[in-house]
């Protein structure tokens, strides 16, 4: 559509239009004012060959519309009944309601759900207290205390989280030398109370001890990708 | 239409035991085929003529009172996300050892088993306890 084109059409629906919507006739002008500056260098952009988009928003279609397509338009409701079958087309659809508890949605393998420790197969705890967690968790909702073991290895005697700070955004799962904290794939841990949200040690690993079979199949699915 | 898939299934099923449960507990009418059972007796199904995530469900073994999305074991939790098409059952690499619980619990928060938060390290400072001397 170039700009002669343009002109013209709104001169012809100019009065009728205005009539109708004030407002709309007035953010018609300013689009106008807008779309025919002219570099005076190039020349008309507007004047272009092959193919073109017939007009650059709604709002330039309804202004360069013939009188008797608009009136058309109006008088007839073909948009209404448009959006009637539409409705109708739905209707009679099968609809896409999954019934939650009974059935769940697809989960990634990578999901990031309930944090839990992981531990040896021999049963020792992976946690190597090196607190690199604590360190890159942008939320701060870790808090770690470690002290020599008996037999000289460093482990943590604390690890508290926070599970109202966490934002699950997984850097502690991927800052852990030893995938021992991990992010299940649990979200189904809703509490009563803001206390039972605050997981200590003994909380994290009882997770872990729990959901192994699905930690250690995620860890091997996505082995080739880490 | 809800009405005729309901009809359709149940006529399917010609089990009437099978459909009174699924109309008690899930509310609906399923139709498929039995994939496993597991520890807590909760029966898993499966039927890959329905819409995704329709295609397969759980119908718990729990009352209908009693019954929670959290009842369902880890293993057959994963199956039933579709996350993987092992289950507990026919898969060859379940990890077994002996730190792992062997009866499976959901979430028991509101009951008075609910775990609340401890401390896990003995405190480093103690209260003032003024000792008054004798004069």
């Amino acid at each position: 559509m170039n700009t002669q084109a343009l002109k013209r059409a709104t001169l012809v629906n100019g009065g009728f239009r205005r009539a109708l919507f004030g407002e709309l006739n007035s953010r018609a002008s300013l689009f106008r004012s807008y779309s025919s500056v002219v570099d005076p260098k190039k020349g008309n952009k507007n004047e272009k060959t092959g193919f073109q988009i017939p007009y650059q928003s709604v709002l330039e279609r309804e202004t360069t519309e013939k009188f008797l397509d608009f009136s058309a338009k109006q008088l007839l409701l073909t948009e209404i009944l448009r959006g009637g079958w539409i409705v109708l087309e739905a209707f009679f659809r099968e609809p896409f309601t999954m019934m939650y508890p009974w059935e769940k949605g697809p989960l990634s393998t990578r999901f990031r759900g309930e944090h839990a420790l992981r531990r040896y197969p021999s049963g020792e705890e992976r946690c190597i207290s090196c607190k690199l967690c604590e360190a890159i968790c942008p939320a701060q909702a870790i808090t770690i205390e470690s002290e020599p073991r008996s037999d000289g290895s460093r482990k943590t005697i604390r690890y508290d989280i926070d599970m109202t700070k966490c934002i699950f955004c997984g850097l502690c799962q991927e800052a852990c030398p030893t995938d021992a904290i991990v992010e299940g794939p649990n979200f189904e841990y809703s509490t009563e109370s803001h206390e039972e949200l605050i997981y200590n040690k003994e909380k994290l690993l009882e997770n872990g001890d729990k959901w192994e079979i699905e930690l250690s199949r995620n860890i091997r699915t996505e082995n080739r990708y880490r | 239409m809800s009405l005729i898939r309901y009809l359709k299934f149940f006529f399917k099923n010609n089990d009437l035991k099978l459909s009174y449960n699924y109309a008690r507990k899930l509310d609906d009418m399923k139709f498929g085929h039995l994939v496993g059972t597991d520890s807590l007796g909760n029966k898993y199904y499966e039927n890959s003529e329905e819409r995704y995530s329709r295609h397969r469900w759980v119908l718990p073994s729990a009352k209908v009172s009693d019954s929670d999305a959290t009842l369902i074991p880890p293993g057959w939790h994963q199956w039933q996300h579709c996350t993987t098409n092992a289950t507990p059952a026919n898969a060859t690499d379940n990890p077994d050892y002996i730190w792992m619980p062997k009866k499976h619990v959901g979430n028991l928060t509101g009951s008075p088993k609910a775990y609340l938060t401890f401390n896990t390290v003995a405190p480093r400072i103690s209260k003032w306890e003024p000792a008054v001397k004798q004069r």
